[in-house]
């Protein structure tokens, strides 16, 4: 029977996932627009775009806008891919669960 | 949100953040606008110079639009610079109008062999499907209804002569670009 363990450890955590499902709707998005629909704290924001980005789940481009620094996300193949794992893993979970 | 959460929970929040997902249609709007409203008074004022006979009537065609034009793609240009999220609606859409300015593009080169007589009803079918493929994508029945009154336009254009074609092309605009375009800046986010 599977369990938690199955589960990609980097998705199952809230603000992650919520990046990611963010991310996987659009086909960009920049920090601006992450910290607003998902409710984080900037430097927590910042923290877990990081992690994502270290284990490819996506990109991120930092340019300038005028004098103002921007950082854009999307989501990688990689990224799409583990997403959609993960809700497969989520959806067998809650089946076989009593 | 760094508190632990079940699977329930997981695909909820999945669900939410998707669903939360807009298009903002305002900004949208503004293209409709300025291409109606400057191929609308393009039109007519063509149309009013061919009633007196002017020779050099449809000169105002490349002092219009090329300007329009560069209005247009220094808006973009700083929509895209500004935007904070970039849809997958806001790229088909402008994959979509790329398309349309190609396909005008060899109609306008079109008619130096067939004659506007027949490029105008043409480019007026193109103005009914940009709008209405767009109207469809948006889900903005303005859009598509203006879209398919464009279409009859063109085909009244196919009987009339040039002149008056020019009528049918203000007309055309007027359902499918101005109308919708003042409609959509008031249309809450798709």
């Amino acid at each position: 029977m599977p369990d938690f363990a199955e589960l990609d450890p980097l998705l199952h955590q809230s603000l992650r996932l919520a990046v990611m499902s963010v991310l996987v709707s659009v086909e960009s998005a920049d920090f601006v627009y992450l910290k607003e629909r998902t409710g984080a704290t900037a430097g927590n924001l910042s923290v877990q775009i990081d992690k994502l980005q270290e284990a490819g789940y996506i990109q991120v481009v930092k340019d300038f806008v005028g004098k103002r620094p921007r950082t854009n996300c999307s989501i990688t193949a990689q990224g799409r891919d583990a997403l959609a794992a993960y809700v497969t893993a989520l959806q067998t979970y809650i089946s076989l669960k009593p | 949100m760094e508190k632990p959460f079940n699977e329930k929970e997981s695909l909820a929040l999945i669900h939410s953040m998707i669903a939360g997902t807009r298009t903002n249609l305002r900004e949208n709007s503004v293209f409709y606008l300025l291409w109606g409203w400057t191929v609308f008074l393009t039109a007519l004022a063509h149309y009013v110079l061919l009633l007196l006979e002017n020779p050099w009537s449809f000169v105002v065609w490349p002092i219009a639009m090329p300007l329009a034009g560069m209005v247009s793609i220094l808006m973009g240009r700083k929509q895209e610079r500004e935007a904070v999220v970039k849809t997958h609606l806001d790229r088909a859409l402008n994959y979509l109008w790329g398309g349309f300015t190609v396909v005008l593009f060899i109609a306008l080169g079109a008619s130096v062999k067939f004659g506007f007589e027949i490029t105008y009803p043409i480019l007026i079918w193109l103005y009914g499907l940009g709008t209405f493929v767009s109207g469809g994508m948006l889900r903005f029945q303005p859009l598509v209804w203006g879209g398919v009154v464009a279409w009859l336009l063109g085909i009244l254009a196919i009987l009339l002569p040039f002149e008056q074609q020019l009528l049918c092309v203000a007309g055309a605009i007027l359902f499918s670009y101005i109308i919708p375009g003042h409609l959509l800046r008031r249309a809450p986010d798709a």
